[in-house]
């Protein structure tokens, strides 16, 4: 199957992280369910065209009613949605846990069209969107806390790697946990259309092991991208 | 009680239900009281309807004397075709300039004034209507309810 | 044939602005809307050729803005929802024997506010810096006069209120209608399923869209200047009130063509449906719960009760369960004849599965918080409302434009239409879901090419005029078999419905006669008591 939350193919490889592992689990049931329904639905579909094509000599049956099937398939129906709903509730829990002890902190504000990146422990602070490109650098296998506002309309924070996004509004400061397990530079946008160069509102992700996130943090202590722009 | 309006007292029981739910697990007051909104503007509606004892049609009524309840029904409102476009005029004056709502006032006093023209004479029709079948059929005006 | 001789009088423009008929109005509006369909469509198109290759070929950024947020408005306000409910203005009277609508002069009132509405909207085109361009739904503060300034945007809010205005007072003259004008014997619960998908349709109209209307009411006003929306709570709130209309009109645009769908899959099988109280009691519940979802918009937010909205949106899987049900019901056991209408009605039942099913999975947050806002999302409402309920809209239209019009469309060029969009429909749909599981959002004009996003893109667009194909093609059918003076009869699918009883087109006052109405299929009951003539249905004419 090419399209699944977690194999190569078509689509991007494994989603990052906990929220990517979170996605890939749920995508996982979610996603088979829904296309062997619809496989089985489409052949009953099938075979019933076929075996109750007209044919001479045979009318069509006077039966239209079966309460106790239609009774007892909703009943599985229910049952079928309140089990997806608790692998929903739970894994959402999951997902929507933010880490008490973020080993990195940073402020993220976006604009019509860019983010800026402020990291308050090194004084960093790196632009990124239709002004420059930039990269948002953060260290694996650590906790790192978004803090997100916006200065001007919507915007939606989206690394698709990690398979989580979250809208960015102004007036208010929304939070959103991630976490790298590997290296790599990941594509980042924003999701939520906010004008003419929505498409350009783009960054990238570096994540660097944290030792070597540390060495560049210290050799870039104190570096502000955004004053001058 | 008219027993059409059930299905729609269901349905209002329903989303009922589901607003209080809402309510209960503690949204905001505009998400509530949209929904709350549409939960009193349709049991107004479908009690309207279980109550209604106006003028109708529908009921064994029409089938036995079809002669005594069929409306007059109009063929044509130039009147409504005037008033609604009077009314699209006026809004697009709102922000296009203030002479179109001058022009469009202008047309929805006319397209009102159709309007009531042509009630009183579909009035007029209905009561014709009703008192030619009454006098075929051969009964009087008393025996049948208004 | 003296109806096809009365058909083809040209319409005076008295007749047209101060049309009262039922069947004048419907029929009106549907043409209306179906104007706005090729507007929209052609939005779409260029839409698609500047899509088909990353970076900026065709426009300037703000013109592609343009044309996604005039798509989008354009094919739900002026044409899926004012589609809907011009179906039911044309056939619900007919399919209860009634003689008319309720109130048709304010059904008439509610035609020229739609249409004037969206000239309005249209007419941003025409002005300095163009028409509307903050997308179908204008999230607030994008949509405010600092993000977005400009005539064409304030034109765009007055055009929605009055648009909405106006398909909401014909959809209340329809509630009307259905609860006032049932012909004798025609309880509730003897009204067949297409006025069935109506009446729940109307109730989602006179609950959902005064909001919209006070929502773009204060969204004008603060665009003038009056403070209305503030901070984080003024944007929730904008959207709050936004979606409440937002997502029960999905299913306004959704069940009337289910109701199409269903009446061409009974008439095809030659049988009823299947399941007739269990789908009546199932549509009940599925308007409440559709008015009860809207949130799932904005699992991304942070500022909705996900586990509610989750909750309300999956158990939607119930009702629709019942009402497939009903389907296969009617299938198993029919003498099926495989009509244009009923091909168009089993197209929409397979295509609209996957729509629905994705619909299953946006509705679960942890998964929506990728999909949202990527062409994920993208495919899934296309497949709910072009691949399926644009399908429903077709089928309906082969089944009852012999009654309209007096003559049949042609077959032939019927599955010639059909095929094509099918294979367009899928073509362009499908690959969005890779495209937003890859991470493509929504709204952009362009991609980087380093993406990969090229191929699929381009398949995509050539599926976009593979459909565009089929609807020229529907236009040919349409033009020709007007042509073709082929009387085809009262009731040239040996229907099941009251609409079948009368002549073609129907007299003004619809019907001479009556016949009594036992069940929810009145006509089948009297054919298969002896007491109506079955008529021959076209193919056995034929062989």
């Amino acid at each position: 199957m090419v399209f699944t939350g977690r194999h190569h193919g078509l689509t991007l490889p494994a989603g990052l992280g906990d929220t990517g592992h979170q996605y890939a689990h749920l995508f996982d049931i979610y996603v088979p369910i829904a296309l062997g329904v619809w496989v089985a639905i489409t052949l009953a579909v099938g075979v019933a065209l076929f075996r109750y094509r007209r044919r001479p000599g045979r009318a069509p049956s006077g039966r239209h009613t079966a309460t106790r099937l239609e009774a007892s398939y909703a009943v599985v129906l229910a049952c079928t949605v309140a089990a997806l709903l608790y692998l929903t509730f739970t894994t959402e829990d999951e997902v929507d846990a933010l880490p008490r002890k973020p080993g990195l902190v940073v402020h993220v504000t976006g604009a019509m069209w860019n983010w800026r990146f402020d990291y308050p422990a090194y004084g960093i602070s790196i632009v990124a969107g239709t002004v420059r490109p930039g990269t948002l650098y953060v260290p694996t296998r650590t906790e790192v806390l978004l803090e997100l506002r916006s200065i001007d309309v919507v915007h939606s924070l989206w690394v698709p790697a990690t398979r989580i996004k979250k809208d960015v509004f102004p007036g208010a400061e929304e939070e959103l946990g991630l976490k790298f397990p590997r290296a790599g530079t990941f594509r980042g946008v924003c999701a939520e259309f906010c004008g003419t160069h929505h498409a350009d509102m783009t960054f990238s992700v570096r994540a660097l092991p944290p030792a070597r996130f540390r060495q560049w943090a210290e050799r870039n202590r104190g570096l502000r991208q955004g004053e001058s722009a | 009680m008219r027993r059409a309006a059930i299905p729609l007292l269901i349905y209002g029981a329903f989303i009922a239900g589901n607003a209080t739910m809402l309510w209960i697990w503690g949204e905001d007051a505009v998400n509530v009281g949209a929904f709350y909104f549409a939960v009193i503007v349709t049991w107004l509606v479908a009690l309207g309807f279980a109550a209604a004892h106006w003028k109708q049609p529908d009921g064994e009524a029409l089938r036995e004397r079809p002669d005594l309840t069929r409306r007059a029904l109009p063929d044509l409102s130039f009147g409504a075709g005037i008033t609604g476009i009077a009314i699209v005029t006026m809004v697009y004056g709102a922000r296009f300039g203030l002479f179109l709502v001058w022009i469009g006032g202008g047309l929805l006093l006319l397209g009102f004034a159709r309007l009531a023209a042509e009630l009183g004479s579909q009035r007029r029709d209905s009561r014709r209507h009703v008192e030619e079948g009454r006098a075929r059929a051969g009964i009087d005006a008393e025996d049948v309810p208004p | 044939m003296s109806t096809i001789a009365a058909r083809r009088r040209a319409p005076s423009w008295t007749g047209v602005i101060g049309a009262t008929d039922h069947k004048v109005l419907g029929r009106n509006m549907l043409i209306a809307a179906f104007a706005f369909f090729i507007a929209g469509g052609v939005f779409a198109l260029l839409m698609r050729l500047e899509l088909a290759q990353p970076g900026m070929q065709l426009m300037a950024r703000d013109s592609y803005d343009e044309l996604f947020t005039m798509h989008g408005s354009t094919m739900v306000y002026l044409f899926v929802t004012p589609l809907a409910l011009a179906l039911g203005v044309y056939l619900v009277p007919l399919q209860i024997g009634a003689a008319d609508i309720s109130a048709p002069r304010v059904a008439n009132i509610g035609f020229w506010l739609y249409v004037g509405g969206g000239l309005t909207m249209e007419s941003g085109w025409l002005t300095d810096i163009g028409p509307g361009r903050a997308g179908w739904f204008s999230a607030y503060p994008l949509s405010g006069s600092d993000a977005t300034p400009g005539f064409g945007m304030d034109l765009w809010v007055l055009g929605v209120i009055l648009a909405t205005a106006g398909v909401g007072l014909v959809g209340a003259c329809l509630l009307g209608t259905i609860m006032r004008r049932r012909a004798p014997g025609m309880t509730m619960l003897r009204m067949p399923v297409f006025t069935w998908t109506e009446l729940v349709t109307c109730l989602m109209v006179i609950g959902a869209f005064p909001v919209l209307i006070l929502v773009m009411v204060l969204l004008y006003l603060d665009r003038q200047g009056v403070h209305v929306f503030q901070g984080f709570n003024g944007a929730i709130d904008y959207q709050q009130l936004f979606w409440f209309y937002g997502h029960p009109v999905v299913y306004v645009m959704f069940f009337p063509f289910f109701g199409a769908a269903a009446e061409a899959i009974a008439v095809g099988a030659g049988r009823r449906w299947f399941g007739y109280e269990a789908s009546a009691l199932s549509l009940l519940a599925f308007t409440a719960l559709s008015m009860s979802v809207w949130a799932h918009h904005m699992f991304t937010t942070g500022g909705v009760h996900n586990a509610y909205f989750s909750l309300t949106s999956t158990a939607l899987v119930v009702p629709a369960g019942i009402e497939y049900l009903g389907m296969l019901g009617t299938l198993v056991g029919g003498a099926i004849v495989f009509r244009t209408s009923f091909l168009f009605a089993l197209a929409f039942f397979i295509q609209f599965l996957i729509g629905g099913l994705s619909g299953i999975f946006v509705a679960s947050p942890p998964l929506d918080y990728h999909a949202q806002d990527s062409y994920i999302v993208v495919a899934h409402f296309h497949y709910t409302l072009f691949a399926g309920s644009i399908f429903g809209f077709f089928a309906g239209v082969y089944h009852w434009f012999p009654k309209a019009f007096g003559v049949r469309l042609r077959e032939g060029l019927g599955k010639l239409q059909l095929a094509l969009m099918v294979v367009g429909t899928n073509l362009t749909f499908l690959p969005m879901f890779f495209l937003g599981q890859e991470g493509m959002p929504r709204r952009v004009a362009t991609y980087p090419a380093s993406t990969g996003w090229g191929t699929l893109n381009v398949l995509e667009t050539v599926g976009a005029f593979v459909i565009a194909s089929g609807v020229l093609v529907f236009v040919v059918n349409v033009l020709s078999s007007l042509r073709s003076h082929v009387a085809a009869g009262p009731d040239p699918w040996d229907g099941h419905t009251l609409e079948w009883a009368t002549s073609s087109p129907p007299p003004r006052h619809n019907f001479e006669l009556l016949p009594p109405v036992r069940s929810y299929a009145p006509l089948l009951d009297l054919k298969q008591s002896g007491e109506w003539p079955r008529a021959r249905r076209p193919e056995e004419a034929l062989a």
